[in-house]
């Protein structure tokens, strides 16, 4: 029997992952970086400190 | 010399060149190109046309027939002597703007299809908007945003018909247009805003006097008679045009009589002079379409000569308000002789040049049976003559002593306004060689008995009622319309009259139209997305029964609005409500 | 015909981006000379590739030369090809002023910010070259991954914009993927124009309208057509003034291109992708789209805030032409993809150029500025006549296909969308003018020269090229148009 595996699910899955991954990994950068300028993770605040800049 | 190219062109690339070229080189450029040009547009021949693609259209960038000529020799010629006289300018951008606009009329009246006439109509808007810039003033620089929108309105308006006319019909060709529908509507309102037309006229008095001094000087030739021109090839016979026409007659008459600055007052004059182009364009006959190209020749020339002599009184005086001026005629003998000229020509006085045009149109009318277009014409000429026949030379050059002592203005300006001074007299005493330029043949016999002694008899009776009129004179220097029956009392009856309308209008319309409005729009506009956000709630609150203090959120909105500063979150769910409904929509 | 010329133009920045981030680390010196190198090097090729593809039709290049619909398959048509060279040309051009802005920002991570830069441009490359819907979705995130880090390395509120984006991005991403996955299911393909084949049989599907559905809004999104527009004004204003001459003119315009891929290779005269009452719908959308993005512009107290929300604008314009349902639609779409991402580079470059010189873009920072910097704002003021639709330049010519095609299908609310918005330009850019043309009184030297502060020939160049190429390019649309643009659009597409 020579039955192959369709990859093409497969590849859709990996590329997907390695994606999501990627944009975690910036978008947690990007946050310590908030962290750093604000000193909060709470959106209200940081929105609050910016428009009484 | 066969013509290689349309004369658009060599103003263009004298724009091109000019920022390369050393001060002292610049002025002789700028006075070779009209030279050029002339020699150019002279040796044009009808069968030479320049074509090509755009769009999927066989464009022509070049029609010559009579009455293009007609035009572009006259924008040629004011353009030698507008340079002449502007030789004083320091800095490049008024001569830069000047030349891509005289370019672009040029080439406006050379084109023979609608899309070319477009492409030149938009930049001939933006380049004289930067003559008014160039003054650099607070007040020019709001006046020029004034008539850009004004100009991008009317030229959008006449791309929207442009467009739907090329929809309607498939054809790009700039002639007597036979469609009469809303296609060639929209563009015949694009063109009478150009024209200065009431209710689009504000733009010309607002903008012109505002203008440097020679900026001034260039601007009244060309955009007005790119729009007349426009309407003789385009919409001659069009009866609307007849009403049109004698409204803005007597409309720049009653404006000018109530205006103080001498440059607002030739503005107007402006709006009432073009009103006799386009009527003529109304009539639309031969004698008629003569006329008004006839008129419109002399009208560049004598204008450009009445803008000159207040140009240059302005330049040495500083000053531009009629009650701030007279008894010019001691130290500015020459400056006053000009501007007479220009006014006597202006007025249609037998020898100068407006007698020998303007009166064509006025006969055109009478040969179609329109009487009633007769009368106004008549009673704008006497107006005109009073306006700025004796009104503009006698309140500057005369009247009373102001104590200013300005001496004659530089040689280059006087030579220019001489030279203008000439060709009045010259095409007053001699039309033979404008009538040979002419589109039809002429059959007018402009100093025959009738038509002299009627011209004259006009004239004096106005001159009899401005001076029986003089005592009354105020601040605000109204003088009634006169005309040949009523004067003295009527016209004490009138003026009251005309000043409770008109400027009564003027302050309603103002208050409306120029405060009110555009007030609560930019109130609006300043924070659209926020405003929204404000009125929703208030509605929301005000439906809910219940009547919370909106204040505190209010600032918050406003606070929030102006830095941005709206949650992610917000974004997100729009989208996917967005999603939502497309799907669904989608599904359906 | 097989070919892999198309794949060195993206395959050069791609492996430059690399070498800058080792060379770079070492020697700050070499970073410059790479990246132009590079791109310009891509820019050539792309030429060649124009030309071929004109010459001798698609060419198409299969990687590791595994057949499709398995393999993924990169394919360059005339309009690939057009997009191609637009992508590489104005890469190059931005590079220019992008190298001085970045050395002055970012001193000592300029190898990390032209790594970023370079993999972007690639990325941009990769989605106008993949016939496979999920490569697509692969090359989309490069693209906004390395925009997400470029946007991030600006100053103040970046990384907040940042990360709104990075949010809203990948929302769209999402749907997008789920789009492609439904397709999948359907189809059991993931090449677009073999799935193209599968799509009649599965006319009326509910499954098939729920997947382009998905689609549409993603890419939507990330073109950010109104009202999912939020990101954008201050991700691309708050980005560092390098990275926002690059992406501003570039992403939206792309990411519409890829709008109009799908509907050439999905639609033809069996397969309608939609009814049209969502053709009306959407062009209605974008119409309202276009009035309300003018009208928030007007707000603006800051020039990229402002050019940003005519970035929106002009979006609707293109979309609202796309789904014109008619071919002038069409073809004024396309050219406004290629007019638009040129005036959007004049108007940044300008607006680097000032805040170079005067570090400031609010409005009464303005004053002055045609004595101080002429070249500057005459470009300016070319960049400004596109964007309100003065001919000769180029902006005017996509604007009569547009209304032409507007007025063709009856669609009025967008011609006087179009109208409106030509107005609100001309307010807003005049305004500019009139503060620029006044001087400010305390500033004014004795002698003029010494006020001049140009902008430096590394930002000015580039500047007065892209202001050239406006008027060019406006005065050759005929040839253009029908040369090329013609060409692309496939026939029985209106069938």
């Amino acid at each position: 029997m020579n039955q192959v595996v369709n990859p093409l699910p497969h590849v859709l899955m990996l590329t997907a992952i390695v994606v999501g991954v990627s944009v975690t990994g910036v978008a947690l950068a990007v946050m310590i970086r908030i962290y750093r300028k604000y000193g909060t993770l709470e959106e209200d605040e940081i929105l609050h400190k910016i428009e009484n800049e | 010399m066969t013509a290689l190219f349309p004369p658009a062109v060599i103003f263009f690339a004298a724009a091109l060149l000019l920022p390369f070229i050393p001060r002292s080189a610049r002025n002789l450029l700028l006075l070779v190109v009209p030279i050029i040009a002339f020699f150019l547009i002279a040796s044009l021949e009808p069968s030479q046309g320049w074509h090509y693609r755009m769009f999927g259209f066989d464009l022509t960038l070049q029609r010559i027939d009579k009455l293009s000529k007609v035009f572009g020799y006259v924008f040629v010629i004011n353009a030698f002597f507008a340079f002449m006289f502007a030789k004083h300018l320091k800095t490049i951008d008024e001569h830069l703007a000047a030349l891509i606009y005289i370019g672009a009329s040029l080439g406006a009246v050379f084109a023979g299809d609608l899309i070319t006439l477009y492409l030149f109509w938009e930049v001939m808007a933006i380049s004289s908007a930067f003559l008014i810039l160039a003054r650099r003033t607070k007040k020019s620089g709001q006046s020029a945003f004034r008539y850009v929108m004004m100009h991008l309105f009317g030229g959008l308006i006449m791309l929207a018909g442009i467009l739907m006319y090329i929809n309607n019909t498939g054809s790009v060709a700039f002639d007597g247009f036979a469609l009469r529908d809303l296609s060639t509507y929209l563009i015949l309102i694009g063109v009478l805003v150009n024209a200065a037309a009431p209710p689009f006229s504000a733009w010309l008095s607002d903008a012109y006097p505002e203008a440097t001094i020679t900026g001034g000087i260039i601007m009244t030739a060309y955009t007005t008679k790119t729009a007349v021109y426009t309407l003789l090839r385009g919409f001659a016979g069009w009866e609307v045009l007849i009403v049109v026409g004698c409204v803005m007659a007597i409309y720049g008459i009653i404006y000018a009589i109530l205006e103080n600055d001498m440059r607002r007052i030739l503005a107007y004059s402006i709006i009432n002079q073009v009103g006799f182009m386009v009527c003529g364009a109304g009539i639309g006959t031969a004698l008629a379409i003569n006329g008004a190209a006839a008129h419109a020749f002399s009208h560049i020339i004598y204008k450009a000569l009445l803008w000159m002599s207040a140009g240059s009184v302005l330049y040495m005086t500083g000053k531009s308000k009629c009650t701030d001026l007279g008894g010019l005629y001691k130290t500015m003998p020459l400056t006053m002789i000009f501007g007479t000229v220009g006014a006597l020509a202006i007025s249609s006085f037998p020898g100068f040049s407006g007698y020998t045009s303007k009166p064509m149109i006025i006969e055109a009318g009478v040969h179609e049976g329109l009487y009633w277009v007769w009368l106004v014409l008549e009673i704008a000429s006497a107006g005109v003559f009073l306006h700025a026949g004796i009104k503009f030379p006698y309140f500057v050059f005369f009247a009373k002593d102001n104590g200013l002592r300005p001496g004659e203005p530089p040689r280059h300006m006087l030579l220019a306004m001489a030279s203008m001074a000439f060709l009045c007299v010259f095409l007053g005493i001699y039309p033979q060689p404008l009538y040979d330029i002419l589109p039809y043949p002429v059959d007018f016999h402009a100093y025959s008995f009738e038509h002299t002694l009627n011209q004259l008899q006009l004239l004096m009776f106005s001159a009899l009622a401005f001076f029986l009129l003089l005592p009354m004179l105020k601040r605000t220097e109204t003088i009634s319309i006169d005309s040949d029956w009523f004067y003295r009392m009527g016209g004490r009856l009138f003026y009251r009259f005309t000043d409770w309308a008109f400027n009564g209008l003027n302050r309603f319309a103002d208050e409306l139209i120029v405060k009110r409005i555009p007030f609560r729009l930019t109130q609006f506009f300043t924070e659209p997305g926020g405003n929204v956000q404000k009125h929703l709630l208030r509605i929301i609150n005000e439906g809910s029964g219940e009547e919370r203090d909106l204040s505190e959120t209010n600032l918050h909105i406003d606070r929030r609005s102006r830095r941005g500063t709206y949650p992610v979150g917000g974004g997100v769910l729009l989208a996917v409500i967005f999603l939502a409904a497309l799907s669904y929509l989608f599904f359906a | 015909m097989k070919s892999n010329l198309h794949m060195y133009v993206m395959a050069v920045p791609l492996l430059t981006a690399f070498m800058v981030n080792i060379c770079g680390l070492y020697n700050r010196k070499v970073i410059a000379p790479m990246v132009l190198g590079a791109l310009g090097l891509s820019s050539l090729l792309a030429v060649i590739v124009l030309n071929r593809t004109l010459t001798l039709g698609s060419l198409s290049y299969t990687v590791g030369a595994w057949t499709p619909p398995g393999g993924i398959e990169l394919l360059v048509d005339p309009l690939s090809a057009l997009m191609l060279l637009l992508i590489s040309a104005v890469a190059f051009i931005a590079t220019f002023a992008a190298l001085p802005c970045v050395k002055r920002d970012l001193e000592d991570r300029q190898h990390i910010f032209f790594t970023l830069y370079l993999i972007l441009i690639a990325g941009l490359m990769g989605l106008v070259l993949t016939a496979d819907a999920f490569n697509l979705y692969v090359m989309l995130e490069i693209t906004s991954i390395t925009t997400y880090g470029l946007i991030a390395l600006g100053r103040g509120r970046a990384p907040l914009s940042s990360f709104n984006y990075i949010i809203m991005g990948s929302v769209a991403a999402s749907f997008y993927l789920l789009g492609v996955g439904y397709l999948y299911l359907l189809t059991g393909t993931l090449n677009m124009a073999h799935i193209a084949t599968y799509l009649p049989a599965l006319q009326g599907s509910a499954a098939l309208a729920t997947a382009l559905a998905f689609i549409l809004v993603g890419l939507w999104i990330k073109m950010a057509f109104f009202p999912l527009h939020g990101w954008l004004p201050r991700a691309y204003s708050d980005a560092p003034d390098g990275a926002g001459v690059l992406i501003a003119p570039l992403m939206t315009k792309v990411t519409v291109y890829l709008m109009i891929r799908l509907m050439f290779t999905f639609q033809s005269p069996e397969f309608q992708l939609v009814n049209m009452d969502i053709h009306n719908l959407i062009v209605w959308v974008a119409a309202i789209g276009i009035i309300c993005a003018s009208s928030l512009a007007l707000a603006q107290r800051n020039l990229k805030l402002m050019l940003t929300y005519i970035i929106i604008a002009e979006v609707g314009y293109m979309v609202g032409g796309a789904w014109l349902a008619n071919e002038q639609g069409m073809i004024g779409t396309i050219l406004h993809i290629v007019n638009d991402a040129l005036m959007t580079l004049c108007l940044f470059l300008a607006a680097v150029a000032i805040a170079y010189r005067t570090g400031s873009l609010q409005f009464e920072s303005l004053k002055g500025l045609y004595r101080r910097m002429p070249w500057t704002m005459a470009a300016f003021t070319i960049g400004a006549f596109a964007m309100i639709g003065v001919p000769p330049t180029a902006g005017f010519f996509s604007k009569w296909y547009l209304l032409l095609g507007g007025i063709e299908s009856g669609q009025w609310i967008y011609v006087i969308a179009l109208i409106f918005s030509s107005l609100v330009n001309a307010i807003l850019f005049f305004r500019i003018i009139e503060f620029a043309y006044f001087q400010k009184a305390e500033d004014e030297p004795a002698h003029p020269q010494g006020l001049r502060m140009e902008a430096p020939m590394m930002i000015l160049v580039p500047l007065l090229l892209s202001a050239t190429a406006l008027i060019l390019i406006g005065l050759g649309t005929g040839p253009l148009v029908e040369n090329l643009i013609s060409l692309t659009i496939p026939s029985g597409f209106f069938g």
